[in-house]
């Protein structure tokens, strides 16, 4: 069990693994902590899992409401944003 | 009626922004139904509120027929579009905010001590195999659940690719700002979506 200050480096240093910043020494060295520590592992796959989820997030090309096409139609005419 | 995408018309990007630059209805229409939907996603996510989204969808495109002619092609149209539909609502967000009293400073100034950090327990199988429609509706409402200052650096960092200097520079904050506001919005999400899986 960590303590809260722990708990706050351990994830910043998360954090760091996500992004890529850690030096090869400090990657190696947690990479170590979270084969040993089943919370602090299970945690980080949460928060990758997270950042997967939204990372898929435009997979699919989201659909564009009706009345705000309706509208947006309308004003490309009116300002006239097309010449021909 | 669903809009069908037809690229047809234009051979390709290049042929679609000749079209645009000479000003053709059709070219218009193409990038119309091709990049509106993403672009206003975009802007909702950067303003949250579906009015304010609508306003920078169509600002947007009036700046990109403005500047069409300027547009060099060293990046896709899309990409290039979208730094337009970012760049607008930044600008709104801006305008708002000069009229209204910031808690962005009192954000970053919260010492470690003050980082609630009890994530909530995440499931132990969740199926994020498919991302279907409502797990998507909530990820998107997750996002409109966080204070404007942590979902702006969530959204050009991790869904718009802006480094931490871009977001930085883009939002007028410092560097260490970007990362803290950056790593709260990734926790709180992070339990956010742990009540939905857990289905709560």
């Amino acid at each position: 069990m960590h303590s809260q200050a722990e708990q706050f480096q351990l994830y910043e240093l998360l954090n760091a693994l996500l992004d890529d910043e850690l030096s090869p020494e400090a990657r190696a060295q947690l990479e170590v902590h979270l084969c040993e520590c089943e919370s602090c592992r299970s945690f980080f796959e949460s928060l990758r899992q997270t950042l997967e989820l939204y990372h898929r997030l435009d997979e699919h090309n989201p659909a564009l409401p009706h009345a705000v096409e309706e509208r947006l139609r309308r004003f490309i005419k009116q300002k006239q944003i097309c010449k021909s | 009626m669903p809009l069908q995408i037809d690229l047809s018309i234009y051979e390709d990007e290049k042929a679609l922004l000749e079209g645009l630059r000479r000003g053709e209805s059709d070219a218009c229409t193409c990038m119309f139904k091709h990049f509106a939907p993403q672009m206003y996603a975009q802007a909702l996510r950067l303003v949250g509120d579906p009015d304010e989204a609508e306003g920078v969808l169509q600002m947007s495109f009036i700046r990109a027929c403005e500047k069409v002619a300027e547009f060099e092609g060293r990046s896709s149209l899309a990409t290039w579009l979208y730094r337009i539909t970012t760049n607008e609502a930044l600008m709104r967000l801006r305008k708002q905010k000069a009229q209204r009293h910031s808690l962005d400073d009192l954000a970053d100034s919260l010492s470690p001590d003050n980082l609630t950090y009890q994530p909530q327990e995440w499931p132990e199988n969740p199926s994020l195999a498919v991302l279907d429609e409502e797990l998507r509706q909530q990820l998107e409402a997750a996002l409109q659940q966080l204070p404007e200052s942590l979902r702006l650096v969530f959204v050009l960092r991790e869904l718009e690719g802006f480094s931490t200097e871009e977001t930085a520079a883009s939002l007028g904050i410092g560097l260490s700002a970007v990362k803290v506001r950056l790593h709260r919005a990734r926790l709180r999400l992070r339990d956010l979506l742990a009540n939905y899986l857990r289905g709560e």
